[in-house]
């Protein structure tokens, strides 16, 4: 390859919020293509040569038992210089890496619930060493096994991380303090404790706790100073170093949990005192210390990693109930759990669970720990369950193998949806401060429910809008040739009509027969229109700010007159359902007055709400006012005596009386008008709850 | 025969179905109905294709109509598409009184208030309340309107630059009788009462007729009425060479179309107007007339 050219990755998922996550984490130092299907993905194999290729093994989401990604990897096999790929799937278990044909080519397996940075790093990884292709390899390197992890509260940071370097220097630090001429630091794993920093070559190597010195300072919680060391007979000499003489064990301890053990070995015998042992003490404080700030670190980070895997996958529970249980497992340490939610009154259903349960599996709030969480809505951490009053009552069916149980109930408006529980095989696996953790990282949980939904809601919402725009659609195409048959038929004059009767009676009478079909159907499409298409663009609208608007429109538009309006509009009036059109039947009113009063005057517009929960809005003026004939045809479109020419909108008032009446559901009429003194316009409006727009129809 | 009594109209519908029933209607209340099914010649048209039926622009560039009927929708496929409020516009920028009625579709509010507040319609008619009726009402009193108008503006218009650029000084030496401002005057009786409105395609030659022995000259100007939506041709000359013009094209009589009009308005009694309506020309035959240049 050459320097100039970057790598290129074949990046094979179809979910769009992982591919943004991939082009995030990416674009900046590989060619990246990326396919959706295997249909692209396939054709991007036969087009481009790649380095590396990143591969989902499911490529439909509605589909959970699609296995395309699996086909690409096959496909990739064939190839005559095949890819390196990278597994990256939201459940292992899809994978069989046992497969003869996919051994071999998968050079990595990484869990989405894993951080992101693993992918990165096991792609950086490949790239460099084009040898390292299986996938132990990788994961040696990538350090991703938790097994390793065990140890709770000095856990084991990998290489180059801050944890890492911070404990490397306290104990580098006790070495130099001590004259020591090994220091190391200790965790227990499952009956063993593991060297995780050592200043020789020790570093990974273990000891039986009930078969060594520093698991003797473990088991007893004391600390044991070895004047001659190599006369104890559980002594273990370090690797690759010189005889040591002396040793100075010290438990690490965090209240009065033990999490660890200090250990120092001199080649001099009786190296170590009292001193040493204060310093010791003060050095284990100091790597607890450390060990809870870097600990504080991670789970901070990983709460920023839920709260960013919330927002790019809010509309994909499923990832983000992995998500927030892989956070979960990996903030307290845990290796099983599962997180369920509330399936009916009696029922929990596992949405996301470690391979010790099935998901979608139904469980019995009755009859487990979760169900107890749920029940009593409170966290429930039993230390050991078959010793616990609380699970007297369905010990029967519980898992003999589970001694401790956290189960942390998951709350949205004040109401259980969920539970995320937490189990482990040895008794008191679980702390106070684990509690509080699951406690905070629920609240993403129920965020999540609740942005879940809140989109479910929307896509009613935009269900609904769908069906209206087919609705409208319908209306815009098929109303047009029903109002045709309607208005064809209606061009056979009367006296046609009765000659084709004579002529023709048969003929008269299937028309006949058309034409009285004809009106149910335009009376159908008719109710379509009012009670579908409109309600969808409406909208509630405030009266009085709307009336205020078109104040500030009218006068804008008629300058040349001086004329005053004054407002006597009702406070905490309540909404109407309209649209943004109601303005301009207020504009439409106040410049009707407007020109009706010629010159200067006044125009008085007000609101109130009527005891019927109607509003009723009126306009009068000071001008004209109408005559009878006028008044009787002052709404009537193109019948208007009114001299248009001279500005006059007659074509308005047609307008605001169609509008009113069909969209608004209201009325409009003349309230009061006598010639030269003036006219009152009234509208009358159904007024609305306030917060009916929220609840029915969420604004965007 | 081009008839100017009778009220012109212009149906705008991509619907033939639809266009049909108004142009039935229009017709049979004796208006000069023309129909459009899309705004420009460039359109698409669907399967529409009757050759009567042309664009807003070609129609709307030839005629000067006293009514539009307009459906705001103009691409079935796309109830998004703006043609028919663009069509509004392009009719309101003539600026010559044509009224616009706006027919609307189901659930197109929206639309009409656009067009009645910003593009300038005259009056709608929902789809769904449409009747025979008031329909014609409607378009009865956009044509009344449009009327008034009308002679409010006759009077505006003026021809003399056509003559006196062109061909001023020829026309004073062949005409051998009247000046510059006679000309005028003649032109301008001749064509105010029939031809309100822009014409296009102007163009003004000589003619030569032998009456006898004796070479007779006649300023000939060539027109295209939108008003009329038809061609004609006035000639200007002594009355002697215009009354043999016109006798001449009596006894043809197989020109076929052609009407004609003798103005006699010269107090002196030295020039006249003789028009001609050329009602089987079209519009693109006269763009290819160039005035002549003068001469000198």
């Amino acid at each position: 390859m050459l320097p100039s050219k970057l790598a290129s990755i074949l990046i094979v998922e179809d979910e769009v919020p992982w591919q943004e996550i991939y082009q995030d984490m990416l674009q900046d130092k590989y060619a990246l293509t990326f396919a959706g299907t295997l249909q692209q993905a396939e054709a991007a194999l036969s087009s481009n040569r790649f380095d590396l290729a990143i591969i989902d093994p499911g490529l439909d989401l509605r589909d959970r038992s699609n296995l395309d990604g699996i086909k690409v990897i096959k496909r990739i096999a064939t190839l005559d210089s095949p890819v390196p790929v990278v597994v990256v799937t939201g459940d292992k278990t899809r994978v069989q890496a046992d497969d003869p044909q996919l051994n071999g080519f998968i050079a990595a397996v990484i869990e989405k619930s894993a951080p992101v940075a693993k992918v990165t790093q096991a792609v950086e990884t490949i790239l460099k060493s084009p040898i390292a292709k299986s996938a132990e390899t990788v994961e040696a390197v990538l350090n991703i096994s938790r097994a390793q992890n065990r140890w709770r509260y000095l856990s084991r940071p990998a290489p180059g991380v801050t944890g890492y370097e911070a404990f490397k220097q306290v104990v580098n630090q006790l070495l130099r303090l001590t004259n020591a001429d090994v220091a190391h630091l200790l965790v227990p794993t499952d009956s063993e404790l593991e060297i995780i920093v050592a200043t020789g070559q020790d570093e990974g190597r273990t000891f039986r706790i009930n078969d060594s010195v520093t698991g003797r300072a473990y088991r007893t919680r004391e600390s044991i100073n070895l004047g001659d060391a190599r006369s104890d007979p559980e002594y273990k000499p370090p690797v690759k170093a010189p005889q040591m003489n002396s040793e100075l064990v010290f438990p690490v301890q965090r209240g009065n949990e033990i999490v660890g053990v200090l250990n120092i070995e001199s080649q001099r015998y009786h190296a170590f005192g009292e001193w040493h042992k204060e310093l010791m003490s003060a050095f284990a404080d100091l790597a607890v210390l450390m060990a809870q700030n870097e600990r504080r670190q991670r789970e901070v980070e990983a709460l920023q990693f839920i709260a960013r895997e919330l927002l790019r996958s809010a509309l994909n529970l499923d990832m983000v109930w992995q998500s927030i249980l892989g956070r979960g497992l990996e903030m307290i340490n845990a290796d099983i759990g599962f997180l369920a939610t509330k399936e009916d009154y009696k029922r929990l259903r596992i949405k996301a669970a470690t391979k010790e349960h099935v998901q979608g599996q139904l469980l019995d709030i009755d009859t487990s720990v979760a169900g107890l969480a749920v029940r009593s809505e409170l966290p429930q951490r039993i230390d050991d369950v078959f010793n616990d009053e609380r699970t007297s009552l369905f010990r029967d069916s519980l898992d003999p193998i589970v001694l401790s149980v956290l189960a942390v109930p998951i709350q949205l408006d004040n109401q259980t949806i969920g539970v995320l529980n937490f189990e482990s095989k040895s008794p008191h696996a679980f702390t106070a401060e684990d509690e509080k953790l699951i406690l905070f990282l629920n609240d993403y949980a129920s965020l999540a429910m609740r942005m879940e939904r809140q989109a479910r809601e929307q896509a009613d919402y935009e269900g609904i809008r769908k069906q209206n725009t087919l609705a409208a659609k319908f209306l815009h195409n098929g109303g047009t040739p029903i109002c045709n048959i309607r208005d064809w038929l209606d061009e056979i004059r009367p006296d046609e009509f009765s000659e084709l009767k004579e002529q023709f009676p048969n003929i008269a009478l299937v028309i006949s027969y058309i034409r009285k079909s004809t009106i149910p159907l335009i009376t159908l499409v008719n109710q379509l229109y009012d009670q579908v298409v409109q309600e969808v663009s409406l909208i509630s609208i405030d009266v009085n700010a709307t009336i205020q608007s078109a104040i500030a429109d009218a006068l804008s538009m008629e300058r040349e007159y001086a004329v005053n309006i004054v407002t006597q509009l009702a406070p905490d009036l309540p909404r109407t359902l309209a649209n943004d059109s109601l303005k301009d039947v207020f504009v439409e009113l106040l410049q009707n007055a407007i020109e009706a009063m010629r010159s200067a005057g006044e125009i008085q517009i007000g609101t109130e709400l009527l005891p019927n929960n109607t509003i009723r809005v009126w306009v009068s003026d000071t001008g004209e006012g109408m005559t009878p004939i006028v008044r009787q045809h002052a709404f009537n479109s193109g019948f208007t005596t009114k001299n248009r020419s001279a500005g006059m909108h007659g074509l308005g008032l047609s307008w605001c009386k169609q509008f009113i009446e069909t969209t608004c559901k209201g009325s409009i009429y003349v309230e009061h008008t006598e010639p030269g003194k003036g006219t009152t316009m009234a509208l009358i409006l159904p007024a609305c709850a306030n917060n009916i727009k929220n609840s029915a129809f969420p604004q965007h | 025969m081009l008839d100017e009594q009778r009220k012109k109209v212009l149906v705008i519908e991509d619907d033939p179905n639809r266009r049909q029933l108004y142009y039935r209607a229009l017709e049979l209340a004796n208006y000069w109905v023309l129909e459009a099914n899309r705004l420009r010649d460039s359109d698409r048209t669907g399967q529409d294709d009757d050759e009567k039926v042309l664009s807003v622009m070609h129609q709307i560039g030839r005629h000067f109509f006293h009514a539009a009927v307009i459906d705001l929708s103009l691409i079935k496929e796309d109830a998004q598409n703006r043609a028919g409020q663009e069509a509004l516009t392009v009719i309101n920028n003539y600026k010559e009184g044509t009224k616009c009625i706006v027919i609307s579709q189901y659930g197109k509010d929206e639309d009409v208030r656009e067009a009645w507040r910003v593009r300038g319609a005259y009056d709608y008619l929902p789809k769904r309340t449409y009747s025979r009726e008031t329909f014609l009402v409607l378009v009865e009193s956009a044509v009344k309107e449009a009327e008034l108008r009308i002679n409010a503006m006759l009077t505006k218009f003026s021809y003399y630059i056509l003559v006196d650029v062109s061909a001023r000084t020829q026309a004073q030496e062949k005409l051998k009788s009247g000046g510059s401002e006679e000309i005028r005057s003649i032109v301008d009786e001749a064509l105010r009462h029939y031809f309100p409105y822009d014409l296009q395609c102007k163009s003004a030659t000589f003619e030569s007729i032998c009456i006898g022995d004796v070479q007779h000259c006649l300023l000939l100007i060539k027109l295209w009425s939108r008003y009329l939506g038809g061609a004609l041709e006035l000639r200007v000359g002594s009355r002697e060479a215009c009354q043999f013009r016109q006798i001449a094209l009596v006894a043809g009589g197989k020109k076929s179309g052609v009407d004609f009009k003798v103005c006699e308005i010269d107090p002196r009694d030295k020039l006249v107007g003789l028009v001609e309506y050329l009602s089987s020309a079209t519009i693109e035959e006269f763009a290819s007339v160039q005035p002549e240049q003068d001469e000198e």
